[in-house]
């Protein structure tokens, strides 16, 4: 993009809503809002023709297109200013999450860990020395699974009629 | 442990027994029990026992495994039975009971069609 092209003017009448839409809207998506334009902007002509004759590439720049070059510094620090805010939150969530880490380690240090072995073991032995496991079961003489058979044939039925 | 839950493993272990009585108790008591979902279970533990005794009485006897009043319990039974992946000991013994004289005609289709069912899908 040529700064030149530009078709901005201080001097021409006020601008329609459009038209200032079109002037602020750029492809960076910087606010200029709030940005107080340098002293700069209001140089001598004198002053560009001297600057002209130099070898510096920045006097080729007008008036014009200079104040334009400012807002656009000023966008710069605006964005500059943006992301450090963002920075700064990502600082402090990083700390919350250390502080956070910090105080799981200290309660992990004070939480006291006790296992009641006898009631595992017995809840355990209770799972595996089920009578009615196939295993088990297995084991019995088939009379002994003939009475049980009966009995458990017995409940179920009074289990169906009481439902 | 829920009382049919017993009765699923009491069933399952009797299957799996090698004692032959575990046969003659899933006959006595299963097969001949009033509910339904007993005497399909039993009747699964029967086929799953593929010995000639077993198979008898689930394939040639009134009432039970194929020849079941539910349409259930039979249908089950039969499934079961094509489901075995030896089907050697099942096939000789509808055979035997086609050919018996002396079983009765209804028991003696129901071991035809259960056949001819196996040889299709076979």
């Amino acid at each position: 993009m040529k700064i030149t092209n530009t078709n901005f003017s201080l001097f021409n009448k006020p601008l329609s809503k459009e038209e200032r839409q079109e002037v602020h809207s750029n492809p960076f998506g910087i606010n200029f809002k709030g940005n107080v334009l340098t002293s700069d902007v209001f140089e001598s002509s004198k002053k560009i023709d001297a600057n002209n004759s130099s070898t510096n590439p920045f006097a080729a720049v007008t008036g014009k297109s200079k104040m334009v070059a400012s807002a656009f510094v000023g966008g710069i620090n605006s964005f500059n200013e943006a992301f450090r805010s963002r920075l700064n939150s990502i600082v402090s969530f990083g700390r919350q999450i250390k502080d956070s880490i910090a105080n799981s380690w200290e309660k992990a240090k004070n939480t006291e860990i006790t296992l009641d072995f006898r009631t595992l073991a017995d809840s355990i032995s209770s799972k595996f020395n089920n009578q009615y496991s196939v295993n088990n079961l297995l084991k019995q003489p088939v009379d002994d699974l003939s009475a049980m058979f009966k009995t458990c044939e017995a409940d179920y039925k009074n289990e169906i009629v009481k439902a | 442990m829920k009382t049919i839950n017993k009765i699923d493993n009491i069933i399952e272990a009797l299957s799996r027994h090698e004692d032959p009585k575990s046969i003659s108790v899933l006959e006595e008591i299963g097969t001949n029990s009033e509910i339904d979902e007993i005497r399909e279970k039993t009747a699964h533990a029967l086929i799953k026992k593929n010995t000639p005794d077993a198979l008898k009485i689930v394939v040639a006897k009134s009432g039970k495994g194929i020849n079941d009043l539910s349409a259930r319990v039979a249908m089950s039974s039969i499934n079961e039975i094509l489901s075995l992946n030896d089907k050697t000991e099942v096939l000789k013994i509808l055979e035997d009971t086609m050919n018996n004289e002396e079983q009765k005609q209804d028991i003696k289709d129901t071991a035809r069609s259960v056949k001819a069912l196996i040889t299709y899908s076979m």
